[in-house]
């Protein structure tokens, strides 16, 4: 199964609503690895069904995207 | 191990296709339970086997093969192109690094050699391919480019110099290429974009009060920008506060800081920033140790967008200089631009360099300054590299004589625009130039140099320093700068509503 790499991070206007162990609950789910992370954000990487059970469990207070290049 | 092809021959056979499938067929049914895999995945309909095995059992087997198949080891192929990469593929024999011919280059200025510089050879293939191929000068000036001649023809040389000089292309006339490239001017602080934003002299007080936040690819060390704060690096989603992690991987990040607000030495004939009294505060977001030409590597949503927060929420700046883009949308950067937005802190965005439709990202979201870049057609020597940013079309030049570069991202998105082209400013200083400077074109340039321009105007505005952080200061920030944009009379998707003069 494919890996990619993702941003999860907390939208900003649900920052009271989000649990402090959110990122221990990131990396609980299966198929998903947190590789870094910050207070507001963190880089993963996933399979396609781990994307999925994180999009189902964390979309109400989290954007949840690809990882894209900038230069 | 080995793989090995099996594929029946076909040509000047009738009726091809329906005998291949039967072939292939019969023969993938004859090395079952042999080979390894491959053979189990091959398609019929394709006509060839890959098959693995040991090669000494392989030729026992293929003995037993009619005389109408064709077996042979599988041979890797590659894309023609001349590369650095593509002469050492993982896995082939290593080639000869000359193989067959070369172009030297010795590159000075003003007579002495310009090293570390960044060379490159366009090179056509007879087949009409086009690659390029990059190498670094050494301390004598000097790059050597190896290329098989029965494949490629040099066509173009280019050299980026490190500082002093700048950058110019020639055609390749020969296999010894000499190329002395024209020197900077040494003004003193004051460039011609400073003079067409409305600044007419230096003045150390400009922009003074106003704290402007930088995410680019570090700064320094250079001397003119010692007192730029640090607060670290933000790199594939994490956080590196050290303040050393901001010196600078490249050189862009030097430059787009230097022209908001480097501050030189009186006297020392170096360019001064466009508000040089400004706070300045820098993050980094580029990891580095890429290869030429992107030797800063490449950013991500996930670093600018920790970037924005970081620079917003936690050191509180007016405005934030972002000289990066790319073509997809970030649920991420807008989220953080929005929440920066609404906590008193504008940021203005390059457009990015696409030359044509559409504005880059986060440039084409609507809660940002999008700036576009402009050049004056005096203000470069002819021959330079710059000179290719001149548009053809007509319509791009205004009757001033400035022009909408032809590297722009176009758009109606584009709100502003300001001098991109052949902008002199800071680099890092290196063993042998303690304050060095080049020029440098691209909407990464024009977008401090409107940072650099909205911040003069803050600071001259009594009822800004004194609002507090909120959307209606944002707002605020935006009216200030729309009350000050000139239009040029070029279209809408050149120019925006025009170029700040404060």
């Amino acid at each position: 199964m494919s890996e990619r790499t993702y941003i999860v991070a907390v939208k900003s206007d649900k920052r009271e609503l989000v649990s402090p162990d959110w990122i221990k609950q990131l990396d609980d789910v299966p198929g998903v690895k947190v590789q870094n992370k910050t207070p507001s954000q963190a880089v993963i990487s996933a399979d396609d069904e781990g994307i999925n059970h994180v999009r189902r469990q964390f979309k109400d207070s989290f954007i949840i995207e690809e990882l894209l290049q900038r230069s | 191990m080995a793989q090995f092809v099996i594929a029946p021959r076909i040509s000047g056979q009738p009726a091809a296709k329906n005998l291949r499938r039967a072939r292939t067929r019969a023969v993938a049914a004859q090395f079952s339970g042999f080979a390894d895999s491959a053979a189990a995945e091959a398609t019929p309909e394709l006509g060839a086997l890959i098959v693995e095995g040991e090669k000494q059992e392989f030729e026992s087997k293929q003995a037993e093969l009619a005389d109408d198949y064709i077996v042979e080891e599988l041979k890797p192929r590659r894309p023609s192109l001349f590369t650095a990469a593509a002469a050492s593929p993982p896995g082939m024999e290593q080639l000869p690094s000359g193989i067959g011919a070369t172009v030297e280059l010795t590159a000075t200025c003003e007579g002495t050699p310009l090293s570390g510089a960044m060379a490159s050879v366009s090179f056509v293939a007879f087949r009409g391919f086009v690659t390029t191929t990059f190498e670094s000068t050494d301390s004598s000036g000097r790059a050597v480019f190896a290329y098989d001649p029965q494949v490629w023809i040099p066509f173009t040389i280019t050299v980026v110099p490190l500082s002093r000089a700048w950058a110019a292309s020639s055609i390749v006339t020969g296999s010894s290429m000499k190329m002395s490239l024209p020197a900077l001017p040494k003004n003193g602080p004051l460039g011609w974009w400073k003079r067409l934003l409305g600044v007419s002299g230096s003045d150390a007080q400009l922009g003074e009060g106003i704290r402007v936040g930088v995410v680019d690819s570090g700064v320094g060390p250079h001397p003119a920008l010692a007192h730029v704060k640090k607060v670290g690096a933000f790199l594939n989603g994490a956080y590196l506060s050290e303040p050393d992690e901001t010196l600078d991987v490249g050189q862009h990040g030097s430059h787009v800081t230097g022209i908001i607000g480097a501050r030189p030495a009186q006297g020392s004939g170096g360019f001064e920033g466009i508000s040089p009294g400004a706070e300045l505060v820098a993050a980094r977001i580029y990891p580095g140790g890429g290869k030429l030409p992107e030797p800063t590597g490449f950013a991500t949503n996930a670093d600018i967008a920790n970037a924005i927060l970081a620079l917003s929420q936690d050191e509180k700046c007016d405005i934030i200089n972002l000289s990066s883009s790319g073509p997809m949308r970030s649920a991420t950067e807008t989220d953080r631009i929005n929440a920066a937005f609404d906590s008193g802190t504008l940021l203005i965005c390059a457009g990015g360099n696409g030359g044509g439709p559409p504005v880059l990202f986060p440039a084409a979201e609507p809660n940002v300054v999008s700036v576009a870049g402009l050049g004056m057609a005096n203000t470069i020597p002819l021959g330079v590299l710059d000179v290719l940013t001149f548009p053809t079309q007509a319509d791009r030049y205004s009757v001033t004589g400035l022009f909408s570069a032809n590297f722009n991202s176009l758009g109606f998105e584009i709100k502003t625009s300001a001098p991109g082209v052949g902008i002199i400013s800071t680099v890092p200083a290196t063993s042998t130039e303690g304050a060095p400077y080049v020029a440098m074109s691209g909407t990464s340039m024009a977008t401090p140099c409107v940072a650099a321009a909205l911040a003069i105007i803050l600071s001259r505005d009594p009822q800004y320093r004194t609002m507090p952080r909120n959307r209606e200061r944002s707002i605020h920030a935006w009216r200030l700068l729309g009350s000050k944009l000139r239009p040029l009379g070029l279209s809408l998707p050149y120019q925006g509503y025009g170029m700040p003069i404060v």
